[in-house]
């Protein structure tokens, strides 16, 4: 139901980033802005994401208790259920804590991002929040690709193995990969922040 | 020159490993596309681009070529990301190349989900699918997360480019 609402708000950020990177193309080199879109877009995301996981909750634990009044099946994530095992009551609560840990993730970025305001660099803040962005992202993801195969298992009765590949920026290859640079990037954030303790210790 | 000593060595195969797994699928995914029209009526090729039926009209030609467009995007996409790991692998770190290609990375993922979203609203417009309310658990599909990625990787050529600064100066008083 958010799907929807996400595509106009992607339209309507669509002119906003162009102005402001020219914007930060025209300043000086070495003094940087802080990045005020993207705090915008997390603080929307983190929102958005506690607003959707907090109603579908409750739609979820309505459907359950109330099972038998429902005059229509409900859809969750692309499966029509119509009744409710135990079994698929535990693979969505499974599948709501994964997406718990998704909006921790977004939580520590916002952090790590914020952190970015206060023209600091290279905190110690940062080069463990990028790592921990890292190694949640991958988790996450995994534990997604498993409980999506076992609920198709049971939903279905079908067992797929193959390899998926989407042409988006969604798919399970690029995020693993997202979630290896961001503990490189934690590594290199920890260099530069022993080259900025040398470069204050000689000055 | 210091380089940058990790014990992730494992890690930039794994990448290598990924990249030409993907290439290799989307390369697939592309021939599949180049062929439906010669199939009109396959189940299994529509899935590939979520096209029910194929007709030869102006709009889905168009569609077509979209998606084609896209996919080819993706894999430049991943390229670029594929050169900035080794090169945070190989080289000294902060050089000009990776700040440019952070920014190039950034722009690419920001501009190329902006375009299959639109390709999507007009997909849904064309064939005329309406999505069924019912629940959906947000994860790693939502399109503003990807636009925060971009963002995020824009942002941090700037990152890259101040320490670039700190670096040479660092480098000078030596």
């Amino acid at each position: 139901m958010f799907r929807n609402n996400l595509k106009y708000y992607c339209l309507s950020i669509i002119s906003y980033i162009f102005v402001i990177d020219k914007q930060q193309l025209m300043k000086s080199h070495i003094s940087i802005q802080p990045p005020i879109l993207l705090k915008t877009i997390l603080d929307i995301l983190y929102i958005l994401l506690i607003i959707s996981i907090i109603s579908s909750l409750i739609l979820f634990i309505l459907s359950v208790i109330f099972v038998e009044k429902i005059p229509f099946s409900v859809k969750i994530n692309e499966y029509e259920i119509e009744e409710f095992s135990t079994g698929i009551i535990f693979g969505i609560s499974l599948e709501f804590i994964i997406s718990g840990i998704f909006i921790y993730i977004i939580y520590i970025l916002r952090k790590v991002v914020r952190s970015f305001f206060k023209q600091k660099l290279f905190t110690t803040l940062q080069i463990s929040g990028l790592k921990l962005i890292g190694q949640l992202i991958i988790i996450a993801r995994l534990a997604e690709t498993v409980l999506t195969f076992v609920m198709k298992l049971i939903l279905e009765n079908k067992a797929a193995v193959g390899i998926n590949i989407d042409s988006s920026f969604d798919s399970l290859w690029f995020t693993l990969a997202l979630g290896l640079f961001f503990i490189l990037l934690s590594k290199s954030f920890s260099y530069a922040r022993k080259l900025q303790e040398e470069n204050d210790l000689t000055v | 020159m210091k380089t940058n000593e990790t014990p992730l060595q494992p890690l930039k195969w794994f990448l290598n490993f990924i990249f030409i797994i993907v290439l290799i699928t989307i390369g697939l995914n592309i021939i599949g596309i180049l062929f439906i029209p010669f199939f009109p009526e396959s189940k299994i090729v529509a899935d590939l681009i979520l096209v029910p039926n194929f007709k030869l009209e102006l709009p889905i030609i168009g569609l077509f070529i979209t998606a084609i467009l896209l996919n080819i995007g993706f894999i430049f996409s991943l390229y670029v990301f594929k050169k900035i790991v080794s090169s945070l692998f190989k080289s000294p770190l902060f050089t000009e190349f990776q700040i440019s290609s952070l920014k190039l990375l950034g722009q690419l993922i920001v501009l190329l989900v902006i375009i299959k979203s639109v390709f999507n609203i007009f997909s849904d417009m064309i064939f005329g699918k309406s999505e069924v309310v019912g629940i959906h658990i947000f994860s790693f599909d939502s399109k503003l997360m990807a636009i925060c990625m971009g963002l995020f990787f824009i942002y941090l050529s700037y990152v890259f480019r101040k320490a670039k600064g700190l670096k040479e100066e660092n480098d000078l008083t030596v």
